[in-house]
């Protein structure tokens, strides 16, 4: 036995001595300044893949890379990055965990050991932050896609771009789109109740929503912040219900989703201009998997992508298809901010025909994606892909970057802005369920 | 009737599922004196069972329960039996490591919910069972919760008395009792301690298995599951007392009146706040929980 | 722990050499192992302050990482708010978590076991909870869910910042040279002994006449000042402050489990852990993150539960012992060591 427990202690010592080891290995002498190489002689060009895939946004972030992943599939098949004689891209994913210092340790490693060109990521605000300043510090273009913190590009960063809305934008879309709907009805005022998950993202949405509403005089009935896991949420709807607000906005990621619309279902809760939901848990189809469709019957929801494109536009069918074929769930709009930002990063490389840091960072600076029915970047239906001086994707937000949609027997109908509108109207107010 | 009122019930059907998940790991705790960090991975794991007999036979997880719950007492018995024995005579042994199973346990923990991560992928997952889509209605539809929930609320009931019974009225029971009184004592009297653990912790996880029927039938399935109960689960039964059945009943129903109650009157996370104060206190006051006996 | 004879892993100069090697490593390597380097010696100085309560004194916290967030928010927000040195900051931090510590550890010292480490995780996530949902605490901001995101100060080491990873490394080696002392010297101090008496039987110990209480805040509010400036390390170093991960159980179970696992009670068992388990963690990540999500957590726990079983008293024990094997087949056996061999079996 004590031979045994020798010769396990043994393995365990040599398992731990070669992972110092094989830390080591694959990193040659390059340091921080060894990327201005110019144009590539070999022939694989590797991107940064960098995702939560472990921790609370484990299932997001892998919808994330998935849609990267497909994506470069495509490009790959499509003859790679023809400016570079066909070179081929080779995606290295990292993750996050879902945790802001570990996302920097990942993209330390997808650099320095990796050699990456550029990174795409990660999805999360604080990750997105953290990441980001280890690739400016390493100059090193970061594609951020999906943080929604305004810090992401009022850093003065040069080599941080984003995609993406910022928070400001996703909110803004919901307030105008109700400053239409206040018109339409002849309605004065609104008061509105929110319930927002505790962490950034949440709290983020919740804040603007409430600068927003307070320039137009709208009443806040209720502000709660609720904690993730909730097993329960009825005590938090009896308050919205008896709040007795017009609106009610919620962020809340897919589990939490889960429960407070089954709640608000189950409760009966009236709500006569309805829950308008910052996408969150109902972007994702798990969400659609295992609620009822009675239970999201009339709600808004702020798609982070143009819905229209998927009911409309044949390509786009068809990735969904390939997405349940080969990943086994219904294309997301997460699918497509990932399919997006792999994109996003390929132009880059085709338009530099470099790897050279600079040349890459400039072309992703002079990007000019415009949406049209063959765009193939474009699956997450941006009007268009043009970074400002701030790095900011222009067309990410605002009037032309996502849909508002309402399901409408159980179909989402892409209702606001005008421009991403499918002709339908929208059901207001909403019925009562007395009378359902 | 006012959602005061309304809120107490609710605190009180949650509180027993809480209660449910946490009368396991108070058995395991009085009776082998572990924390078992993988708790709530266990709960999980167990909750996956349940989805996958459900999609693919079509099995309610509160039927499944019948095979599931002595195969989860199986599963219990050995891991304390061949795994964790070796380990506590160690520990009885050396003064030096009084951590060893804990930390195996945080080992275990992490292994059970990542390798349900690696097969089953984060996506969130229900299972629509009859129990889960449909809502009892009382008092003129004011009061709406899944029947899932009631029928956890009964369960934790039927399970803590089952229990009881079993340690307090059976010879099995004066054994499990006097090893957790004094373990030398008790070896002394002829009691195969480490069978007696065995079955403790064999009757703890089948516990377990039970409440991840409850909880897989009103909440979801993923692997992340485990966290959100298993602290809640610690704080429950120290709060109600170290191996006291009744104890972790009243320790879940107090956690979900917190939660259900408090969130009428300050927000959900000030309310959670609340709840780890409250165990604070408690704990520092009476370290024995509120119905354990001072030793 | 049994030293032979003269081995060179023995004592001080078995400390002394490893000082050696971790003062030149970073220059022979690139930059992607420095930044391992730098995980390492933090872990390591976290490890080593929380080992000087629990290792020694026998109390299990879980939730030793509220000190860290303490000091690295108040050096932060005194940075981003008045422009004040994090040096300065680091030092403020220190103090006030020190006496935060003791003062909310005073009541918590009489639970047993158990009960201590659930306390424990229970105040972290209590702190974690309220810095999580509040804005601003009257006149200071504390952001909330955004976290901190610090400023860049153009490079002035003066304001804790560093152009090239050699800065921060050789801060990271400083602060774990000054804990490892610390501990050395403690070990060897009445604190010391006393410690180990309450560790070994608390109530015996205060038969004999020892103030155990006293003895153990003394020994948490050094162990708090030590991980509050490895808190304010963390902010400086990753630039960014969140209460989700510095007021997380993941962050205090690990340090825990880098000085549990490394050797709990002994003066260089932290080194040890942090140096094994920190590039051991990297290469899992690196090698099987992108393969299949979770497989490198789930190997991590695997090796965890294996290291517990076969290995009881931690990695240092075994380590030093491969060492000296080793050690012995380079240079012969001695008669004497051969004789001690014998004597030790």
């Amino acid at each position: 036995m004590k031979r045994v427990k020798r010769l396990i202690s043994l393995g365990l010592s040599l398992t731990f001595a070669l992972s110092l080891v094989g830390c080591g290995n694959g990193a040659d002498t390059s340091d921080a300044n060894a990327q201005d190489t110019p144009s590539t002689g070999g022939n694989v060009v590797k991107i940064g893949s960098l995702w939560p895939l472990t921790g609370g946004s484990a299932t997001i972030g892998q919808q994330h890379a998935d849609g990267a992943e497909a994506a470069i599939k495509e490009i790959n098949a499509n003859g790679g990055i023809k400016s570079m004689d066909g070179a081929q891209i080779e995606l290295v994913v990292a993750d996050t965990q879902t945790a802001a210092d570990q996302a920097s340790v990942a993209c330390e490693r997808l650099i320095t050991d990796d050699d990456v060109s550029l990174i795409i990521g990660a999805y999360n605000s604080t990750c997105c932050i953290s990441a980001s300043e280890v690739a400016q510090k390493y100059s090193i273009p970061f594609i951020s896609q999906g943080g929604v913190a305004t810090d992401v590009t009022e850093r003065g960063y040069d080599y941080v771009y984003r995609i993406n809305n910022t928070a400001t934008f996703d909110v803004q879309e919901m307030i105008v789109a109700l400053d239409e709907v206040c018109k339409e009805y002849n309605l004065d005022t609104l008061t509105y109740a929110l319930i927002y998950e505790n962490t950034d993202w949440g709290s983020d949405n919740a804040r603007i929503w409430k600068e927003l509403a307070d320039e137009r005089g709208w009443t806040c009935v209720l502000d709660e912040p609720v904690t993730n896991g909730q097993a329960d949420m009825t005590s938090q709807v009896l308050k919205i219900k008896e709040s007795g607000a017009d609106v009610c906005n919620v962020s809340f990621y897919t589990d939490d989703a889960i429960v407070f619309a089954n709640a608000m279902y189950a409760n009966q809760v009236d709500l006569p201009y309805g829950i308008w939901s910052v996408g969150g848990g109902w972007q994702d189809s798990a969400f659609y998997e295992s609620v009822s469709p009675e239970v999201y019957e009339y709600t808004f929801v702020q798609e982070d992508w143009d819905m229209s494109g998927v009911q409309n536009k044949e390509w786009i069918k068809e990735v969904a298809q390939q997405c349940k074929d080969t990943y086994g769930y219904e294309m997301s709009s997460f699918f497509a901010q990932g399919w997006t930002a792999a994109y996003v990063a390929y132009y880059a490389l085709e338009s530099a025909g470099t790897t050279d840091a600079e040349a890459l960072r400039d072309a992703i600076a002079n990007l000019n994606i415009q949406n049209s029915d063959e765009e193939r970047a474009l699956l997450s239906g941006y009007s268009a892909i043009v970074f400002d001086e701030k790095g900011q994707n222009t067309f990410g937000g605002g009037p032309t970057g996502g849909t508002i949609v309402q399901y409408q027997n159980s179909e989402p109908v892409a209702l606001y802005p005008a421009e991403h509108s499918s002709g339908g109207t929208a059901v207001l107010p909403i019925p009562a369920f007395s009378e359902r | 009737m006012n959602n005061l009122f309304l809120s107490i019930l609710h605190g009180l059907i949650l509180g027993g599922a809480y209660g449910l998940i946490a009368v396991g790991l108070s058995v395991i705790f009085g009776v082998v004196r572990i924390i078992n960090f993988a708790h709530g991975a266990m709960l999980m794991a167990s909750a996956y069972a349940y989805y996958e007999l459900f999609t693919r036979y079509d099995v309610d997880p509160f039927l499944a329960m019948i095979v599931i719950a002595p195969l989860f007492f199986v599963i219990g018995f050995l891991l304390q039996k061949v795994v964790i024995r070796p380990l506590l005579i160690r520990e009885r042994a050396s003064v030096l490591e009084p951590t060893s199973v804990m930390l195996f346990t945080i080992g275990l923990d992490y292994a059970i919910a990542n390798l349900y991560l690696m097969i089953y992928t984060s996506r969130y997952k229900t299972l629509n069972t009859w129990a889960y889509s449909n809502y009892a209605r009382l008092f003129d539809g004011k009061f709406v919760t899944q029947y899932s929930r009631i029928i956890s609320f009964v369960l934790a009931f039927v399970v803590a008395g089952i229990l009881w019974f079993i340690i307090n009225r059976t010879e099995l029971g004066k054994r499990i009792r006097a090893v957790s009184q004094n373990r030398d004592a008790a070896a002394l009297c002829g009691v195969n301690v480490h069978t007696t653990y065995g079955i403790a912790f064999g009757l703890g996880t089948a516990a377990l298995a039970i409440a991840g029927a409850c909880m897989a039938s009103f909440y979801l399935v993923s692997p992340s599951v485990g966290n959100v109960f298993g602290t809640k689960s610690f704080m429950i039964v120290v709060l109600g007392g170290l191996g006291s059945i009744p104890g972790a009943i009243i320790g879940g129903l107090i956690f979900g009146l917190i939660e259900q109650v408090g969130a009428q009157f300050i927000t959900s996370t000030m309310a959670s706040m609340l709840s780890f104060i409250l165990f604070l206190i408690v704990l520092v006051i009476k370290p024995d929980g509120l119905l354990g006996k001072k030793k | 722990m049994s030293y032979k004879g003269n081995s060179i892993f023995k004592g001080k100069f078995f400390v002394w050499l490893a000082a050696l090697c971790f003062l030149v490593a970073p220059l022979l390597a690139n930059t992607y192992m420095q930044s391992i380097l730098i995980l390492v010696c933090f872990y390591a100085f976290a490890a080593v302050a929380w080992n000087l309560i629990c290792g020694y004194a026998g109390t299990m916290s879980l939730g030793h990482s509220v000190y860290m967030g303490i000091g690295g928010y108040i050096s932060t927000i005194l940075l981003e708010t008045k422009g004040v040195s994090p040096w300065i900051g680091m030092l403020i931090g220190a103090a006030v978590a020190m006496l935060i510590g003791v003062v909310i550890s005073y009541p918590t010292f009489r639970l047993k076991g158990p009960y201590f480490t659930l306390a424990s995780i229970a105040i972290c996530e209590i702190f974690g909870t309220f810095v999580l949902n509040t804005e601003n605490l009257g006149p200071i901001p504390l952001k909330g869910g955004s976290g901190w995101s610090l400023t860049q100060t153009g490079y002035q080491a003066v304001m804790y910042e560093f152009r090239s990873k050699l800065g921060y490394y050789y801060v990271a080696f400083i602060l774990l040279a000054i804990g490892v002392f610390v501990t050395w010297k403690m070990s060897r101090s009445k604190l010391g002994y006393y410690l180990v008496a309450i560790r070994s039987d608390d109530d015996a110990a205060r038969s004999l006449g020892i103030n155990v209480t006293k003895y153990k805040l003394i020994a948490m509010g050094i162990s708090c000042f030590m991980i509050s400036l490895a808190g304010t390390f963390y902010a400086q170093y990753f630039r960014y402050i969140g209460p989700d991960r510095i007021f997380g159980y993941d962050l205090a179970v690990q340090i825990a489990l880098i000085a549990l696992i490394g050797g709990q009670g002994t003066v260089m068992g932290p080194v040890i852990g942090a140096v094994v388990l920190v590039p051991l963690s990297e290469y899992l990540s690196a090698t099987f993150a992108g393969t299949m999500s979770g497989l490198n957590l789930f190997l991590y726990g695997v090796i965890m539960m294996l290291v517990v079983y076969f290995m009881p008293h931690g990695l240092c024990e075994y380590v030093v012992k491969a060492a000296q094997w080793i050690e012995e087949k380079l240079f012969g056996a001695h008669g004497k060591r051969k004789q001690s061999k014998a004597a030790s079996k």
